[in-house]
């Protein structure tokens, strides 16, 4: 039995790391490379023509702007609000406290993309379609994290708060001088979990960046390779693809391997997207 | 324990307000929308013809068939398969379940649109696609993958599957790693064998995450759009138009907004009965006890 776990293990990871590998590695190749049969394993000739082509076509620095401005605010809201909110249901206890809370776990299992119709017209009905904030709004509220938060407050003894109030500090004392810096590890990774999903996600980014000026980078860069695939005259549809995919994939795998540890230990409730 | 009667509520309110706008608001509006014939300059009340319309739409219909065959693929190999790859590996040597986890994580944070740019070239209809040059080695002819429904269903759900399979894992580990070690000694010395100890003691602790995964699943699987619409553009013949999809086309392609959200409310109710027929929804409900 033992060997077999070593064989599965292997051909498994062999099967998910491949199209990642063949991604890179086309990504360097020119239009012979590319088109050739059979495949190569090690590229023939190595060339950046690809990202410089790809650089020049299109407004990508314009693109890495907004992915970062979108998220900077997404992630600086949103872990705020999670935090206050976390902060009230661990602190206090208040009329309907539990229904609230319910409420914000059962919104969990909504079906988010479903209703992006309805989130459309509430975006339109805001005056704020095709604009940034559009899509930053619809990252700002996420129960998982407000649940995250909220018991990594619960294990933190009241006893602390006590003999802070006992010795004069005010509840905003409390909050700023205590509180903070005992809560930053969780806000971290939180933070961490906004910023990957502001990467990843390409539906709501989609749906409501439609000018060039505002997309984000994973919607621009998708967007410029799908169209380069359907030009006769791009110079090389293939290498484009993977050269926009391997920049899209790059950062994430980067951020995933410093925090590795971080992603396992939120993985539980919060790790896992559609 | 702190009795305050304002604070609370001082601090709930970004949350409340981004919940009733975002949350909630949208499933009010998508019911009310269901009745009104909206567009971009008027909205209509219209009682239940946006319904009567739908059961006459045969693309919806369609689209319906369509998405329950996704689902009937990915949920089960989405819930099954990380759950014999995580009953093979746990209580694996150190080092082996190290390297699982982050050789098997890793790629989920790939996301499948990004994935999609090399797929949808390894699915190239010719044999410069890798896929087909594979067939070709093995002497079949190459296969026009977007080209029939069902193999570019199957094309997708590889793309799913090979992508987030590594995040199903690390959940059941992760749980599984909850189980106190004493349980496993005392399966062994009663002379439990290998199979007996995963079958009879590790399953059946996990079941509730495995019932949560399932919901993940199905919630997830019920929704697919995104590599439909960058890959198929719902073909070929409309074999890949899900619900999603075709609600999608409804709602920005031709803006009947309406339509579209009678569309949506039939989507959500089928999501959330599929979710309650899974009867685990009372583990979910336990992990997250306030």
């Amino acid at each position: 039995m033992s060997r077999a776990k070593y064989v599965l293990v292997f051909t498994l990871t062999v099967l998910l790391w491949f199209p990642l590998f063949w991604m890179f590695k086309g990504s360097f190749e020119n239009v012979s490379g590319v088109l050739s049969v059979p495949p190569t394993l090690v590229p023939r000739t190595v060339t950046t023509a690809n990202y410089r082509y790809l650089l020049r076509a299109a407004p990508i620095l314009r693109w890495l702007g907004n992915t970062v401005f979108i998220s900077v605010v997404s992630v600086s809201l949103s872990v705020s609000v999670s935090a206050v909110s976390a902060y009230a249901f661990s602190v206090f206890r208040f009329r309907g406290r539990r229904l609230l809370f319910w409420l914000y776990m059962a919104s969990i299992m909504f079906p988010g993309h479903a209703l992006f119709v309805p989130k459309f017209l509430v975006i339109r009905g805001l005056h704020l379609g095709g604009t940034r904030w559009a899509v930053i709004l619809l990252y700002l509220f996420s129960p998982v994290h407000i649940y995250l938060f909220k018991c990594y407050l619960d294990k933190v003894p009241s006893t602390i708060r006590d003999c802070a109030r006992i010795d004069g500090a005010g509840e905003a004392r409390i909050i700023f001088q205590l509180m903070v810096p005992l809560c930053l590890p969780i806000a971290g990774a939180l933070a961490l979990f906004v910023f990957m999903g502001c990467l990843q996600d390409y539906i709501w980014q989609y749906l409501m960046l439609g000018d060039d000026a505002k997309k984000t980078l994973i919607v621009g860069i998708i967007g410029k390779v799908m169209r380069e695939a359907r030009n006769v005259s791009s110079p090389n549809p293939i290498g484009l693809s993977l050269a926009g995919g391997t920049i899209l994939l790059a950062p994430l795998l980067a951020i995933f391997a410093v925090f590795q540890k971080t992603f396992r230990r939120g993985i539980m409730v919060g790790g896992v997207r559609e | 324990m702190r009795r305050n009667l304002l604070l609370p509520w001082v601090l709930l309110a970004p949350s409340m307000l981004l919940f009733a706008v975002f949350s909630a608001g949208p499933i009010v509006l998508m019911v009310q929308q269901s009745f009104f014939r909206t567009n971009y300059i008027l909205s209509l009340f219209v009682g239940l013809k946006n319904f009567a319309a739908i059961a006459r739409d045969e693309l919806f219909g369609k689209s319906i068939v369509n998405t329950l065959k996704f689902a009937a693929i990915l949920i089960p190999f989405q819930t099954l398969v990380p759950l014999v790859i995580a009953l093979v590996v746990v209580n694996a040597r150190k080092w082996l379940q190290d390297y699982t986890r982050f050789a098997f994580y890793a790629p989920a944070f790939a996301s499948g649109i990004i994935v999609a740019t090399v797929w949808q070239w390894i699915f190239h209809p010719t044999e410069i696609g890798l896929a087909n040059y594979l067939l070709g080695l093995a002497g079949a002819e190459p296969v026009i993958w977007f080209g029939r429904q069902m193999t570019a269903i199957g094309a997708i759900c590889i793309i799913i599957l090979t992508t987030y399979i590594g995040s199903y894992v690390l959940i059941y580990l992760a749980t599984m790693m909850a189980i106190s070690p004493e349980l496993y000694d005392a399966a062994r010395v009663d002379g439990a064998t290998w199979m007996q100890v995963r079958f009879r003691v590790i399953v059946p602790m996990i079941s509730p995450t495995i019932g949560l995964v399932m919901i993940m699943v199905t919630i997830s699987a019920m929704q697919i759009w995104a590599l439909v619409f960058l890959l198929t553009n719902g073909g070929p013949n409309y074999g890949t138009t899900t619900m999603m999809f075709n609600i999608y086309e409804e709602g920005f392609l031709y803006q009947r907004y309406g339509y579209a959200s009678a569309k949506s409310f039939i989507l959500f109710l089928t999501i959330l009965a599929l979710v309650l027929a899974q009867q685990r929804f009372r583990g979910l409900q336990q992990g997250f006890r306030l």
